[in-house]
């Protein structure tokens, strides 16, 4: 009787419905008629059990392996001659424990297994080429993110910390002039089909990347390369796991530059020779890299699909297969993408918008968050209109916008309001120089400028009014919300202010489109900051390229941007750094607005997190998540 | 017959080659350059690069020889690359016309089996007199799926079917676990845009069918076949459907060269990567090779569907005759 009641306790416990299912049912019903009195020991002593059954009966078929265990371990005879009553010794409870957990060991090991548990789809918008797989061939961040699973550089910039970190290199070394950087590369790292990783292959690439003359420069989309190959001698082998680059003028930055930046990425020697390098990159069955995972599929505009590198030279990645699904770039696609996680056809999303934040907190089983981003959105300022040649009238525009207030009430965690000229927690980052809201100061600044509030309630100076355009990208009539917002602070505060749409297609325009010198008063705009390293940002508004029509000239910035250059030292260049937003915020030499976030949610029975990790951009550790 | 085809067939070339220039020339008129555009938003700020695209793309040529040599090797069957993907455009307009096709062909399917299945029976219906209530439902079913716009459905339908049940997939074209060739997979995908798309063609289609299939069995040599006796099944469906099927024939030729170009808004809310969502992003781009491609390949199916229409004519109306 007792035995039989406690059969059902099994049954219920235990997980017949596990052995039920699989095709040995007689076998099972004997094992678990004995394992009634122990188990009930057990149960209480090891509250996993209950835990693993499920699994076993959900995820994985192998009830015949784990009623082979029970069988061999509690032999059917000997349990039936115990007495119930007098229960079973504690040795042998202990024993019955052990089993248990060697059970639910393989358990979890057949799971991961399990393709299906075992993979993550993860959705990213479309880009230009989502279908490249090289990494020093791409050029969108949302491409990166797939590229940067296959495909790896020398060494790694980690966004959390702010420091380079060893990849295919294992260490590397500047020298004291900052003409030349020596990389060691990891021993026993390999490409995927094997061959190893060599110094040959490293100066290889960089010659491929940095000479326009090189045989396998042509056909490549190595668009990133700017930042380096004004720099670029060239590359000397000096031993198998050893390579010296010699640079034509000294550079701070060179290990930056040549171990981490996105032009710097290796490709196969001899994939690219044979299969040249648009081939190499676009299609999976050519492409060899050495990254943590090896794309095996691709749909255009629909799929990557990648599976572990089971020899990859780092930890093990957590999942078996990757499948980057591409969705729609834009509204459509963002839209899309969380309604396809919503629905479990996906598991995680990357850039999920912030329109949809309600409905993925909402949402149980959805987890959501956003990174904050190396990308400080800022305002243009245009320094030659005559009323904003005097900088505190600069200041006082700059002070007049409450971003904390605007954004938690429309954008909640997805930006995050930033009046600084540096990224939160950097070391570099010269909390002092700011430019908040600060309605107090907006009046003060505009008096000492020489400006009294007419009949109008418009600041005035002789014939100068306080009067200038702001432009915004967006559809004339519905100027985005962040525009009219400043506007009607501004004209809380005496400035008259008017609204400009303007074409974003034309935007790049600088000698006659909106951001012309004659046509800009203020204006919207990002700025990508490269590796988090204050050099790659001011150079571009006083290294003379594109950014350089940023309307100010300030020679004591100029100086600092080419002393930083080439400062090796940290401690003295952190100083500097810390004087050029000094300068910055004196000036008004922009205005900055919000550090951007990339948001990402994901299904919680699949991944417990979405990590921001050690990756440039702060891109998703996508081969590190966690799976549940 | 065949001579007339054969001039329909000529007559095309000319009017090919004027749809490319006017489209050419619009292109052109559009401010904002492709290349600068392209590398702005990849965040790659470098004007060596944007002259040596250009040069590479050939837009530093004069407008003429730009158009020239787009015609010529048009004629060679190249239609170029993508300025913004580096990709063969024939590649990219082939990728997105599958999905559409495949969508559109689905819509055209609907509007057949249950337009003009339902149309017929509810003029079969009306004539014999059945209790209006039926009569009027089947009259204004019509009208609401006419009146509620399709894409609004297919968002309902997203929410309900998609997220809520969870019994369809919410967008794209296929389940990233399935096979690429899994066809029961695209078949799921296919259910949702294609109501979503095919809605108010149904709902016209019906009304259409309906009331042309009245018409016609009011005519005398419907009469005429009751007088003899015929079976009533004979009178609809042969000798009434018949001719019916000539108006509803148009309208499916017609419809299925506006499905193929409408679908942008269902391709926008189901993520289906299809010609309409490249058309809009390639002409928001400026990227000019793609919406030529795209254009001349749209307009060349209009001008085909139509010829196909004529021929349909004349096969199930003999009394149509071409010279």
């Amino acid at each position: 009787m007792i035995l039989r009641s406690g059969a059902a306790a099994v049954a219920g416990g235990v997980g017949a419905a596990a052995l039920a299912a699989c095709g040995e049912a007689e076998v099972v019903e004997k094992t678990v008629t004995v394992t009634v009195t122990e188990v009930k020991e057990v149960v209480k002593e090891v509250p996993v059990e209950t835990v693993v059954t499920k699994e076993v009966v959900k995820e994985v078929p192998v009830e015949t392996v784990v009623t082979k265990e029970v069988i061999k371990e509690v032999p059917v005879v000997e349990v039936k001659e115990v007495e119930v009553e007098k229960v079973v010794t504690q040795e042998k409870v202990v024993q019955v424990e052990v089993e248990k957990v060697v059970e639910r060991e393989k358990v979890v090991e057949v799971m991961v297994e399990n393709p299906k548990a075992d993979s993550l789809v993860i959705a990213t918008p479309q880009t230009q080429k989502v279908d490249d797989l090289d990494g020093s061939q791409v050029y969108e961040f949302q491409t990166k993110i797939a590229a940067f699973c296959c495909s790896e550089s020398l060494l790694l910039y980690d966004y959390q910390t702010q420091t380079l970190k060893p990849r295919l290199a294992e260490s590397w070394e500047v020298a004291s002039d900052a003409t030349s950087v020596t990389f060691t590369l990891r021993e026993g790292a390999t490409w995927h089909n094997g061959d190893p990783f060599t110094a040959e292959d490293v100066a290889f690439n960089f010659n491929r990347i940095f000479r326009d003359d090189d045989p396998y420069h042509a056909e490549g989309t190595f668009y990133y390369n700017g930042f380096a190959q004004p720099f670029y001698g060239d590359t000397e082998v000096l031993d198998e796991r050893t390579v010296r680059v010699n640079l034509t003028q000294p550079d701070a930055l060179a290990a930056e530059k040549f171990g981490a930046l996105d032009s710097s990425y290796m490709a196969h020697p001899p994939s690219v020779m044979e299969h040249g390098n648009r081939e190499y990159s676009t299609d999976p069955d050519k492409y060899v890299g050495t990254g943590p995972y090896i794309p095996v599929e691709v749909r255009p505009a629909e799929l990557v699909r990648m599976v572990r590198n089971e020899n990859w030279w780092g930890p093990k990645p957590d999942f078996k297969e990757l499948i980057f699904r591409i969705f729609p770039r834009g509204a459509a696609g963002s839209d899309a993408r969380v309604n396809a996680l919503l629905a479990g056809e996906i598991d995680v999303a990357l850039y999920t918008p912030a329109t949809r934040r309600n409905d993925l907190f909402r949402t149980p089983g959805i987890g959501a968050k956003w990174f904050p981003n190396f990308v400080l959105g800022y305002f243009y300022i245009n320094h030659t209109f005559p009323l904003f040649q005097d900088n505190r009238v600069r200041q006082a525009v700059a002070r007049s916008f409450d971003r904390v207030a605007y954004h938690e009430a429309t954008s909640g965690p997805t930006v995050v309001p930033w009046g600084r000229f540096w990224f939160p927690g950097s070391p570099y980052l010269n909390d002092a120089a700011e430019l908040d809201y600060d309605p107090a100061q907006v009046e003060s600044l505009m008096q000492d400028a020489g400006f009294s509030k007419g009949g109008d309630g418009v600041w005035a100076n002789g014939d100068m009014r306080a009067e200038f355009k702001i432009q915004y990208r967006g559809d004339p009539g519905s100027p985005p919300d962040q525009e009219t917002f400043w506007m009607q602070g501004l004209n809380d505060q005496g400035f008259q202010v008017e609204l400009e749409a303007w074409d974003p297609a034309i935007g790049a325009d600088f000698d006659n489109g909106p951001y012309a010198q004659q046509n800009l008063h203020v204006g919207g705009w990002g700025v990508g900051v490269f590796l988090g390293d204050p050099a790659f940002a001011y150079q571009r508004w006083t290294a003379g390229d594109l950014f350089a029509r940023s309307y100010m000239d300030n020679a004591e910035m100029n100086q600092l941007y080419q002393d930083i250059l080439v400062e090796a030292d940290a401690t003295n260049r952190t100083q500097k750094v810390h004087r050029m937003q000094e300068i910055a915020a004196d000036q008004v030499a922009w205005i900055p607005n919000t550090v951007r976030t990339l948001g990402a949610a994901w299904r919680e029975e699949k991944v417990t997190n979405v990590t921001s990790g050690a990756t440039q951009y702060s891109y998703p550790w996508l081969y590190k998540v966690a799976p549940v | 017959m065949s001579r007339y085809i054969a001039r329909r067939l000529l007559s095309i070339i000319p009017l090919l080659i004027a749809v490319s220039l006017v489209v050419f020339a619009m292109s052109k008129a559009l401010p904002g350059d492709p290349v600068e555009i392209f590398l702005q938003q990849a965040d790659i700020a470098n004007p060596e690069l944007v002259n040596a695209m250009k040069d590479k793309y050939g837009l530093n040529d004069p407008l003429p020889v730009q158009y020239w040599t787009w015609l010529s090797l048009m004629f060679q069957g190249d239609m170029g690359e993508s300025i913004r993907r580096g990709e063969a455009v024939s590649d990219l307009l082939f990728r997105g016309m599958r999905n559409t096709f495949s969508v559109a062909t689905a819509s055209v399917l609907l509007v057949i089996v249950v337009g003009w299945t339902m149309g017929v029976l509810s003029a079969v219906v009306h004539n014999r007199s059945w209790p209006q209530v039926i009569t009027r439902f089947l009259a204004q079913v019509p009208v609401l799926m006419l009146s509620i716009p399709g894409f609004a459905v297919a968002v309902f339908m997203v929410l309900i079917f998609g997220i809520s049940l969870g019994w369809l997939p919410t967008s794209g074209v296929s389940n990233p676990r399935a096979g690429a060739d899994d066809l029961i997979d695209l078949g799921k995908h296919l259910i949702l845009p294609t109501i979503g798309l095919a809605l108010a063609s149904v709902g016209g289609n019906w009304r259409l069918a309906r009331n042309t299939m009245i018409e016609v069995l009011r005519e005398d040599y419907i009469r005429m076949a009751h007088a003899k006796g015929l079976p009533l099944w004979r009178v609809y469906f042969l000798h009434g459907l018949r001719t019916t099927l000539v108006p509803l024939l148009t309208s499916a030729g017609l419809l299925f060269g506006s499905l193929l170009t409408g679908s942008f808004i269902l391709e926008y809310i189901f993520a289906w990567p299809g010609i309409g969502l490249l058309l809009v992003e390639s002409t928001v781009n400026r990227d000019v090779p793609v919406v030529m491609g795209a254009t001349i390949m749209i307009a060349s199916m209009y001008i085909f569907l139509n010829l196909a229409v004529d021929i349909l004519y004349a096969i199930v109306d003999p009394r149509v005759r071409y010279a």
